[in-house]
């Protein structure tokens, strides 16, 4: 299992060069020139000669591949350069933004996990009862709703009407339940049918159907139908942090929350390379590290996949 | 030790009682919004810096009111006859928000700072003509001129570069580099700015004027519906910026009687560039004109709020009420022009950016109508970066501009003509007569004697206008409101980033 989990940190190594490389040629790639882009901002008419000045002052006046050598050294010290549009280091930034983001994510995965189980289980045991049928309509209904558009609504609902959870407010725990009820709405939907599919899938496992013969204590008997269940729905949370995350752009700038995302995004809108980059490389990151934990996580709860783990290593 | 805890909690109470002292019984506070946080407030440098910030810290030396040229700084000034020498006398009674004196001096170490930068600033004209920026003593201040420059005191009064900050708060006599605190004459101070979440003012003590507001508040929210709600939630009092409300939410909240509606004067001109050089032909571009339904526009895209256009430049502005042909929609006279040229179906790409919903439908309806007389007309959609870019490198057939508005009209922004940065210098390039333009264009900007100014701008709007390459559509305004039960009354500045929150009237 060590082993196991050292060889996979080390392949981490040459994707992320490799994504490092294609992020930074790719950005070179785009017909709109940054120091072009910088002026534009700042409302400069993007004369010949500032557009030179600019060129220098952002390093971009250097080949191709010295740029590259140097943002890479410097990102193996975690310096990801000074934004061209802020003027502040692009660490100092990320982790300013980060936390709210990860702050976003994780509080919508705890409101999918918990509500997802729970509404997944309640109706692969109420099945085709009433209960079953109102939470399809539900998991339908967080599937097909765009979140910005529910965000919207919320926020009309809880802000205007009522006149409750303003969410263009100071920063506070209680800023965050409008965006987490937006941002994990799909997720809920989609969980809540998995756990429910999964659980009514193994409970209609012979192992099962042999439990219930020979007259096992039933709630023994769905805590282990639970807990074998909850191995695809591992997977499939690992997949929905990265989409939470991706997610949180949307929610970030409708709610206006100093975000990762929506710092990204305006970085986007101005060519901000340095910035564009840094993140680029940070979500490689982490959706690699969440895909190594899933993969732990497995290997810790399915006793085949361990085995099989331990087989290959030998 | 027991001594040290007994002073810190001493401290501690002392602060408190001075603080609850300080503390007006009723909290004047506004609260706006912004789309993002105002930087580092460097007067004499750009982006990440925000203009309306800018213009509330910082002071010119002239500023620009209803037109004209009023004392910012310098009380007054006068210009030598040869139109190289400006004196300006400085009021002997100014202070810096730190209590520091606002002197000539002040002002010289301004302009060293801002000519030790001159070529980031040479888009000015007046960057390069300044020989020599100093103090003659206390009260007086003396610029010289390389040679006679018309635009002088638009340029002085711009939101940046030429504005004063505390020499103190430089770095080492330099603002190139950054600045120890954005220290100014203004009528704000910055109290805080929290990344992302809000920029905080209070009014500067030392302001010849007295704000009713005890502080100012600008919320970041970057998404224009959202700002919409969050005035609507109460979280806003007041919204104000060109980009901040939409011409729909703005229609919309018109008729709510909780809300106040504003408007500025106009601003710059909202117009269409034909690119000379692409359609060479100028009956094609006539007959292009022609085709294209302004009232219609005006009317049912930008929703009748601002002010109709018929010329490049509002003919109220210095120098600009001259007579002009004027263009009309006929699509009958379009054929029959269109029938002299060898338009042969080409396509013709209009170029708009993307997320813009006024550029697409206006672009859609001028294509739709120039369909009926045989003019195909290809919509092409960019990204904002790529369309100033397009813009600046010709790739256009027709293309939306905006000249710069208030005080940039029309001084500076004919001077903008000449150089290869816009929309402006590439649709003129394919005239034949463009050289006459630049001669025109070079002639009025050195120009030391007011009928000659005169004269060469009604030859050059004459001449810009029958070259059938610019339509203009509405002098923009900007927009604003404001929520009646805690905002009596708001005016917009003369320029599109001054927002006069001290002359705000609170109930």
């Amino acid at each position: 299992m060590f082993l196991f989990i050292i060889r996979r940190i080390l392949t981490l190594i040459p994707i992320l060069l490799a994504v490092s490389f294609i992020v930074f040629g790719i950005l070179r790639l785009s017909p709109i020139d940054p120091a072009f882009a910088y002026l534009t901002q700042s409302q400069i008419p993007p004369t010949q000669e500032a557009l030179e000045l600019t060129r220098i002052e952002l390093g971009l006046d250097k080949p191709f591949f010295v740029q590259y050598g140097i943002w890479l050294k410097n990102i193996l010290s975690f310096d990801f350069g000074i934004s061209y549009v802020t003027k502040r280091p692009v660490l100092d930034d990320i982790l300013y933004y980060l936390p709210t983001t990860l702050n976003l994510a994780f509080l919508s995965m705890f409101v999918v996990i918990i509500f997802g189980i729970a509404l997944g289980v309640l109706g692969a045991i109420k099945k085709d009862s009433i209960i079953d049928k109102s939470l399809g309509v539900f998991s339908f209904f967080c599937v097909s709703m765009p979140s910005f558009w529910f965000g919207f609504c919320l926020i009309y609902v809880f802000t205007i009407y009522f006149g409750i959870l303003s969410p263009y407010e100071e920063l506070s725990l209680y800023s965050y339940i409008l965006p987490v009820t937006t941002l994990s709405l799909m997720s809920l939907g989609i969980n809540t049918r998995l756990v429910r599919v999964s659980f009514l899938e193994h409970k209609s496992q012979r192992s099962t159907l042999y439990a219930l013969a020979r007259n096992l204590n039933k709630s023994t008997i769905n805590k282990k139908v639970l807990y074998t269940s909850l191995l695809p729905i591992v997977t499939s949370l690992g997949m929905h942090f990265g989409e939470l995350l991706g997610g949180a752009v949307v929610v970030e700038i409708l709610f206006g929350l100093p975000g990762f995302g929506r710092y990204a995004v305006s970085a986007i809108y101005s060519h901000d390379y340095p910035v564009i980059q840094a993140f680029m490389i940070i979500m490689v990151l982490i959706f690699v590290i969440l895909n190594l934990m899933v993969d732990i996580l497995l290997a810790y709860l399915n006793p085949q996949i361990r085995y099989q783990k331990a087989k290959n290593e030998a | 030790m027991k001594h040290l805890a007994l002073r810190n909690i001493t401290k501690g109470i002392f602060i408190i009682i001075v603080s609850i002292n300080l503390t007006p019984l009723y909290s004047k506070e506004i609260v706006g919004a912004w789309d993002t946080n105002i930087g580092h407030l460097n007067p004499h440098l750009y982006s990440p810096n925000q203009m309306y910030a800018q213009i509330m810290v910082y002071e010119p030396l002239v500023k620009y009111e209803d037109g004209k040229f009023v004392g910012g700084i310098a009380r007054e000034w006068r210009i030598s006859n040869d139109g190289k020498t400006y004196t300006f006398k400085i009021d002997n009674n100014l202070h810096f928000s730190n209590g520091n004196r606002l002197d000539s001096y002040a002002v010289e170490a301004n302009f060293k700072a801002i000519l030790e930068n001159a070529t980031r600033h040479s888009w000015l004209g007046l960057t390069d003509k300044i020989q020599s920026a100093k103090a003659i003593d206390e009260n007086t201040f003396e610029l010289k001129l390389s040679s006679p420059y018309i635009a002088t005191l638009n340029e002085l009064s711009l939101p940046r570069p030429f504005r004063i900050i505390d020499p103190s708060s430089m770095i080492d006599g330099s603002t190139k580099d950054g600045i120890k605190s954005p220290v100014g004459s203004g009528p704000w101070v910055l109290k805080e700015s929290i990344l992302g979440i809000k920029d905080v003012f209070v009014p500067n003590p030392y302001y010849h004027k007295k704000s009713e507001i005890s502080q100012l508040t600008m919320k970041i929210i970057p998404d224009p519906n959202s700002r919409i709600l969050a005035l609507k939630s109460g979280g806003i009092d007041i919204l104000v910026g060109k980009d901040m409300i939409s011409r729909e939410s703005f229609k919309i909240l018109q008729k709510d009687t909780r809300y106040t509606l504003t408007q500025s004067i106009p601003q710059g001109t909202f117009n269409l560039v034909i690119n000379s050089k692409t359609i060479s032909d100028p009956n094609i571009r006539k007959a292009i004109i022609l085709t294209i339904n302004k009232d219609e526009i005006w009317d049912k895209i930008l929703l009748q709020i601002d002010k109709k256009a018929e010329n490049l430049f509002q003919r109220n502005l210095e120098f600009c009420d001259v007579e002009l042909s004027k263009q009309e929609f006929n699509l009958q006279k379009s054929k029959e022009v269109l029938k002299n040229t060898n338009y042969k179906n080409k396509a013709i790409r209009l170029v708009y950016i993307a997320n813009n919903p006024i550029q697409k439908s206006i672009a859609q309806s001028i294509q739709n109508e120039a369909l009926k007389v045989g003019i195909n007309i290809q919509l092409d959609s960019s990204e904002p970066i790529a369309f100033y870019q397009r813009q600046k490198n010709g790739d256009f057939d027709l293309i939306f501009n905006e000249t710069w508005g208030n005080p940039f009209d029309p001084h500076s922004f004919i001077s903008s003509m000449l150089i290869p940065s816009h929309a402006d210098y590439a649709a003129q390039d394919g005239l034949e007569n463009k050289d006459i333009i630049r001669g025109l264009i070079k002639s009025i900007l050195n120009a030391d004697n007011k009928d000659k100014i005169q004269k060469g701008y009604k030859s050059l709007l004459t001449l810009l206008n029958n070259s059938n390459i610019y339509i203009p559509l509405s002098y923009g305004v900007v927009l604003g409101v404001f929520n009646n039960k805690k905002i009596k009354s708001y005016k917009s500045g003369d320029m599109e980033y001054e927002f006069r929150f001290e002359d705000i009237k609170i109930r």
